[in-house]
């Protein structure tokens, strides 16, 4: 009884939200409340991304995503309103370089092809104010990418208390690694050399992981070729029979007939195998004086490498490296990578890239920047930080996406500071939103889900009472899929 | 024939260009535009003063290093370069309340935990790329302090920035007020003191056996304030008990989780210089300044600079204010109120006739980040000036 009035007013509480509408919650989940399917969120002005923000717009939100979006839309009957006037309305923020939801133990992990998943803590209790900062996605990788490994990184939504799997939005969704990241304030010219070196070796090796699987499949066909024909010589039936081995229950009391049983079949196999064996041996002995011919033997089977598969992917140009690079030889040599082995770049950090931005955008690179603000200087990397390198890249012409770097979530909940901290050297709004919103899921390879509220996206929307760029925003209520999944009356 | 106008035209373009750029340089190097012609007439921006209402348009005249005059319809006198400033802001320059810039490693003593006679002016390099740097930043006036790893670390000097020509800083204040700590970065094993109670034990005997003539004994009589550099809560308490009991002048620095201590500490009238503050903050902590404004405390801002970036004084602002401090609080915090807290406001702090031409030209509200600084003057000479950024989709 106590806990079914506990669990009521739960429910009461997570429904309440938005000026005191009833809105489909997270918590309430699908089987408890009737999920309301369709949802229109009007009057607010909204921050399309993908166009230019209408002032008193109307999103219609049906089974989790966006269905339409406009300035004087025709709402079918029925449909459950949201009025939205005066506050705005814009994409799920992104943070495209992060360790959300990573334990400590987790984000430091050195070892290679770990799945960001296995590591995640959804019960982290600053996911929440991740979502109060309006970041509803973000690319989450281990901190170490040590450059003769590699790490992977996963796209994730920010979903408080979910299933990691359900947290998941793109798997694979890159390759880590780094290319003359010193260890604070020592670095020399050699090591930075071979750290490019030791990339370059790692991706040589995944060819060679390609070959040998290539040459595995052959010479499997081949072995099971030969097989055949040696079972012809010795004068075995052309199909093996599965022995007891294979098929056979363990060892188990209940078990014991069957096991006798399958022992007397096996023996009888194994002898009118040996006989007919031992006789053609025979013959073949007396006869022509040969050997035996010997059973051909099973090729080994390579070992499988999480890493080199996800690299194998980035050779195909299916998903893009992303090499931390931030001193100018450094994301030279990363741009190298581009043209030695066509693949598709994204650089990190990339602290003095605004001076080769022509090659960058040669090389068709993307680049994921930041920390732009309250980071330590110190570091060798960060010498000649250049707050306007944002900027220039993207008058370039080059995709930018902004990343928070830390090892603290919390620290995602400020992208639109950093955003418009970005836009100050001479960016226009909607083109610094781009880069927690739009370009950033296209870098991430998510546009198709997240990013801009277009039709047939998903709903991931949040509701703020200013531009997401502004000192002081406040955001009253995030949906992910059309679902609350925060809301400021209960945070 | 249509080649060579094209030709032409370009050269024009390209000629245009380059006098503009060397224009740019000119004024922006160790000339500064006064020296050509009578004053400096900044015309058509807005002016937030500090003191006094805001000027939605205004014209500042500046000669000779100071501010002439102030007003919204000041007719600029013969002999005056003009700068029109339609649509910028202008405020004062910003004051860093701690500071290590171009001493970082200099600043402390690893043996002894009381450091009176260090002097922070003595470690000053003004020729480090930290201090080149930093002339972007919009910071005018900083605190060049010891570092918090001494319990009494010595007298901080209250330093204008440098500029190309600051072969000799300009001080504000060689003497300026003392740095003490009170905080974990005081306590070192391998020496006295270990223990927080062991650090206010100290301070308080050194502060008790001070004689006439010792260097701690301008504390006492309140000639100097104190910086007391704390991080949570209860060491601020226990150091407003201290500035009590010896009756001592002075404002707590850094203070990174203070807000349980908010009533208390504006009760007392102690003041706190925020920062520098992180991304990964807890809301608590970057509540502090908006819990001691709101409790009639006064508010100002530190960076701690090269620990961070000099310019991140205004992000550390924004972060205040974008956790609920009252807007004007922080733009006074970065300038006004920390003047006053140094004993330097008639000198700068806020734009009024008088005073020293330290002024921040900003693109936009200065606590709006999408606003950037433009331009950075230091008695009446542009110390800064922001590149243009040229490409397809330029603002």
């Amino acid at each position: 009884m106590k806990t079914s009035v506990v669990g009521l007013l739960v429910l009461t509480l997570c429904c309440t939200s938005l000026h005191g509408q009833e809105l489909p919650s997270g918590k309430a989940g699908a089987s408890r409340a009737k999920p309301v399917k369709r949802l229109a969120l009007k009057g607010a002005t909204v921050l399309t991304v993908s166009g230019e923000p209408l002032t008193g717009g109307t999103v219609l939100i049906e089974d989790g995503k966006i269905a339409a979006v406009g300035k004087d839309l025709a709402l079918p009957e029925g449909v459950q309103v949201v009025d939205l006037t005066g506050s705005f309305l814009f994409p799920g923020l992104i943070d495209a370089g992060s360790y959300i939801g990573l334990l400590p133990s987790e984000a430091a992990e050195r070892k290679g092809g770990l799945a960001v998943k296995d590591g995640l803590d959804p019960f982290d209790s600053r996911l929440r104010r991740v979502l109060a900062g309006g970041v509803t996605a973000a690319f989450v990788s281990p901190r170490h990418h040590q450059a003769s490994t590699g790490v992977l990184g996963t796209v994730i939504r920010i979903k408080p208390g979910e299933k990691p799997e359900n947290m998941v939005l793109k798997e694979t969704a890159a390759v880590r690694t780094s290319i003359g990241v010193s260890s604070g304030t020592v670095s020399d010219t050699l090591s930075r050399w071979k750290s490019y070196q030791s990339v370059v070796r790692v991706l040589k090796g995944v060819k060679s992981y390609t070959e040998a699987k290539k040459k595995y499949g052959k010479d499997l066909e081949k072995w099971k070729k030969d097989l055949k024909e040696w079972r012809k010589k010795v004068g075995l039936p052309a199909e093996e029979k599965k022995t007891s081995k294979d098929a056979g229950p363990k060892k188990n009391g209940k078990k014991e007939v069957k096991k006798k049983t399958d022992k007397t079949a096996k023996k009888t196999v194994k002898k009118t195998a040996d006989k007919t064996a031992k006789k053609t041996a025979k013959k073949t002995t007396t006869t022509k004086k040969k050997k035996v011919p010997k059973r051909p033997r099973k090729p080994r089977t390579p070992r499988k490498d999480p890493v080199k598969e996800a690299l194998e992917a980035v050779l195909e140009k299916k998903i893009p490296l992303r090499v931390e690079a931030h001193r100018a030889e450094d994301i030279r040599r990363a741009l190298n990578l581009v043209e030695t082995f066509d693949l598709s770049l994204v650089l990190e950090g990339a602290t003095e890239a605004g001076a080769l931005a022509k090659e960058v955008e040669t090389a068709g690179a993307s680049v994921v920047a930041g920390p732009l603000v309250l980071f330590d200087p110190r570091r060798l990397e960060y010498a000649n930080f250049d707050a306007s390198t944002p900027t220039r890249l993207i008058h370039a012409g080059i995709p930018v996406a902004l990343a928070s770097a830390s090892s603290n979530p919390l620290a995602s909940r400020f992208m639109g500071l950093m955003a418009a901290y970005a836009a100050g050297p001479g960016l226009k709004r909607n083109q610094a939103l781009k880069t927690i919103t739009l370009d950033a899921a296209r870098i991430l390879g998510v546009e198709d889900r997240i990013g801009s509220i277009q039709k047939g996206k998903s709903a991931d929307l949040v509701v703020a009472d200013r531009h997401p760029l502004e000192t002081g925003c406040v955001v009253s209520t995030v949906f992910i899929e059309g679902v609350v999944v925060y809301s400021a009356r209960n945070p | 024939m249509k080649g060579t106008t094209i030709v032409v035209a370009a050269l024009l373009v390209w000629a245009g260009i380059a006098g503009a750029q060397s224009k740019g340089a000119q004024s922006a190097g160790i000339q500064s535009a006064e020296i050509q012609s009578g004053g400096l007439a900044l015309v058509g921006a807005k002016i937030l003063p500090m003191r006094g209402e805001d000027l939605e348009k205004g014209t500042i005249l500046i000669r000779e290093g100071k501010i002439e005059g102030i007003g919204p319809r000041l007719s600029v006198p013969d002999g005056f370069e003009r700068l029109n400033l339609e649509g910028r802001v202008v405020m004062p320059g910003m004051i860093d309340l701690n500071a290590y810039l171009g001493a970082y490693g200099e600043l402390h003593e690893n043996i002894h935990a009381l450091t009176p006679d260090i002097r922070a002016a003595d470690a000053f390099n003004p020729f480090k790329d930290e201090v080149k740097r930093a002339r972007s930043s919009g910071v005018t006036t900083f605190v060049l302090a010891p570092r918090d790893r001494n319990v009494v670390g010595g007298r901080t000097s209250v330093v204008k920035m440098p500029g190309e020509d600051a072969i000799r800083p300009r001080f504000l204040n060689r003497l300026g007020p003392w740095k003490i700590s009170l905080g974990q970065a005081a306590l070192q094993s391998g020496r006295a003191p270990t223990s927080r109670a062991g650090a206010v034990a100290l301070v308080r005997s050194a502060l008790e056996n001070a004689q006439p003539g010792d260097a701690l004994h301008a504390l006492i009589r309140r000639e100097t304030s104190a910086l007391i550099h704390v991080q949570t809560a209860a060491e601020a308490e226990r150091t407003v008990a201290l500035m009590k009991a010896y009756n001592l002048r002075g404002c707590l620095v850094n203070a990174l989780d203070v807000k349980d201590a908010a009533a208390s500490l504006a009760k007392a009238g102690v003041a706190v210089a925020f920062g520098p503050y992180s991304l990964d903050l807890l809301d608590r902590q970057l509540q502090g300044a908006a819990a001691l404004a709101a409790a009639g405390g006064r508010v100002a801002f530190v960076s701690d600079a090269p620990r961070t970036r000099m310019a991140d004084i205004r992000v550390t602002a924004v972060l205040a204010v974008h956790l609920g401090l009252d807007r004007r609080a922080a733009l006074r915090g970065l300038t006004l109120t920390a003047a006053e807290l140094l004993g330097v406001q008639d000198r700068v702090g806020s734009l009024e006739a008088g005073k020293d031409a330290d002024m921040v030209v900003f693109s936009g509200d200065p606590l709006d980040l999408t606003s950037s600084i433009e331009r950075v003057l230091v008695d009446g000479k542009t110390l800064y000036i922001r590149k243009k950024i040229s490409g397809k989709g330029a603002k």
